[in-house]
């Protein structure tokens, strides 16, 4: 292959930039509990920009300040952190998607949709243990090395590429760089996953409580009618391959602890139950919320299914697809005659009535949803709607 | 020189259709605020206009924002764009028919994915725009930085559509200054 002169000279000094940025590193070092990263190196400087993406963070509106609930998670991450808790900063932010992160220099993030989703501690204590794994293998690092390197041999491929006149194989060839970078960020997913599950089963956790998470996320996944991710190019693997991973794994484990902590991982998180649900019917992915919610319902203590049973019913509403507006009357009826009936109820199951052409009934219950909600916000909306029936008072 | 005349004609067509809206200063006094739209306005303000929607400010976008649509189309995206379709059913996308309170959920869902964060609503209440049966609350957020926002909404519908106005300032100074001269305003939207 013949190179004009000044491609030649290009193509020397891209080698000698990829090779001077693949030479100029640290060894990974090993990361003790409260162990820093040495002055000067490339961690070094991750960790400084980490920090201050974390003065940030701590500033945004989306962070979940209740101290309860951040000491209950922080609990939960700690027992299977052991001595690495104390390099741990958790913050809860208030977004609806199941999510969870970590970063280098021990800032978790653990998303509110994730606490919404999951049944019990050992299954939110399995998400932790997964990040934890993150952290101590210290994955950030390597994965910013791996595409430091990428990037460096992608230029180099690229001049060549370019220079021998064969365009579409430098696009090829970044196509496949790329699609490496994601493949090392899988593996260390699958890594991650292993070191979190046996840090689950070393503190007594139940290992199938991650069975059980992860095949309820693959039912949501499986709802995404859109936007699914490719799997070439996804940062994590499919969940069908994590959730027969944990299978398999969960099935070796032998004499299996049973712990999952049920009753206070509820007593945590009762309190946000209404506001959570609030937040996943407003990201208005409904085929995804009518399986979260119902699942939460067929899971849940009998003092939280008139809540659940009204949200569903929200749910379908809210979608309003052939049928939703029957079956959310259905439901609101039902939730009415249940216990701890959010006073909600009484405003939907009056219009369901009204729509049914029930207006006595629909009256009673729009005047009780008054009664009730005294300082509700939609209350002149309510009270003009009672008018309409010819029953404001 | 023939393609140049063209390009000429089409550029002139473009700014025209800018400048059928209004001029870029809003006078006090009732004003068109896109199609068949009227407001009184109280105070003067900058306006940008586009075919479906206008956007006034009096000191900059950031610090006070009038938006009106005279028009959400049936299945259209509530803040305009984009369509309800069958692949993609879910969404604040606005229905004829529908109730007040969820008309303020697609306002209140709309922004939250347009990046607003925490966002209240109160007072949803009924008002009568000319004969036409709409809706006004009033709401808080934030933004991703934290900056605390305070903004009321209007809303009616007419011809199968819905007609718009949302009011946006920071809580600090310019919400509380021009609060009681904008809610003067919402209460005049009519459709002729």
């Amino acid at each position: 292959m013949n190179f004009p002169v000044l491609g030649r000279r290009v193509v020397i000094a891209a080698l000698t930039l990829a090779l001077a940025s693949c030479a100029s590193r640290a060894p990974i070092r090993e990361n003790a509990p409260g162990s820093t990263p040495v002055a000067g190196t490339d961690e070094d400087e991750i960790w400084y920009a980490m920090e201050r993406a974390e003065r940030e963070l701590q500033r945004s509106p989306l962070r979940v300040r209740d101290q309860a609930l951040n000491d209950y998670v922080r609990k939960t991450v700690c027992k299977s952190a052991g001595d690495y808790c104390r390099d741990l900063r958790v913050y809860i932010m208030d977004v609806p998607q199941f999510n969870a992160s970590m970063a280098p220099n021990g800032m978790m993030l653990l998303w509110t949709g994730a606490l919404l989703r999951a049944r019990n501690e050992a299954e939110i204590a399995f998400v932790l243990s997964h990040e934890m794994g993150h952290f101590k293998a210290q994955h950030s690092l390597k994965q910013w090395r791996r595409i430091k390197d990428t990037t460096a041999l992608l230029s180099v491929f690229q001049v060549l590429a370019y220079g021998a006149g064969a365009p579409n194989l430098a696009m090829l060839g970044s196509l496949a760089g790329y699609a490496a970078i994601f493949k090392f960020t899988r593996d260390q997913e699958r890594e991650a996953d292993r070191i979190g599950f046996d840090a689950l089963v070393s503190h007594g956790y139940d290992p199938q409580a991650g069975v059980d998470l992860w095949a309820r996320m693959k039912r949501e996944d499986d709802t995404r009618r859109y936007d699914r991710p490719s799997a070439l190019f996804s940062s994590h693997p499919a969940t069908a391959e994590r959730l027969a991973d944990v299978s398999a794994a969960a099935a070796a484990v032998v004499n299996p602890p049973r712990e999952r902590h049920r009753d206070e991982y509820r007593a945590a998180t009762r309190p946000y139950l209404e506001h959570w649900l609030d937040a996943e019917l407003a990201r208005r992915a409904y085929a995804a919320s009518l399986l979260v919610i119902s699942e939460l319902l067929a899971d849940s203590p009998a003092a939280d299914k008139a809540v659940l049973t009204f949200y569903l019913g929200e749910a379908h509403r809210r979608r309003n697809a052939a049928g939703d507006r029957a079956m959310a009357a259905a439901l609101y009826a039902q939730a009415a005659s249940l216990p701890g009936v959010p006073v909600a109820v009484w405003r939907e199951h009056g219009f369901a009535l009204r729509d049914a052409g029930r207006n006595a009934e629909a009256r009673s219950a729009l005047q009780r949803y008054l009664d009730t909600a005294t300082q509700a916000e939609d209350r002149a909306f309510v009270q003009r709607e009672l008018s309409k029936l010819g029953g404001a008072r | 020189m023939k393609l140049r005349i063209w390009l000429g004609v089409c550029l002139l067509v473009l700014l025209a259709g800018c400048a059928t809206r209004g001029g870029p200063l809003v006078l006090p006094g009732p004003n068109p605020a896109g199609s068949r739209m009227t407001i009184d306005s109280e105070m003067e303000w900058t306006r940008i206009s586009t075919q479906r929607f206008q956007l006034w400010t009096i000191d900059g976008e950031l610090l006070n924002r009038l938006y009106l649509v005279p028009g959400v189309r049936e299945r259209e995206y509530i803040f305009l764009g984009a369509r309800q379709t069958r692949r993609r059913p879910d969404g604040p996308f606005f229905q004829p028919g529908m109730r007040a309170d969820e008309v303020r959920d697609l306002i209140i869902d709309g922004l939250l994915a347009s990046g607003a964060i925490n966002i209240q609503a109160s007072n949803l209440r009924p008002v009568d725009f000319g004969g036409r049966e709409g809706l006004r609350f009033e709401m808080t957020m934030a933004n991703e930085e934290g900056l605390k926002y305070q903004g009321m909404a209007a809303a009616f519908e007419h011809d199968r559509q819905l007609a718009l106005a949302i009011f946006l300032a920071p809580s600090e100074y310019y919400y509380p200054r021009d609060a009681a001269k904008v809610s003067r305003m919402l209460d005049t939207l009519r459709w002729k």
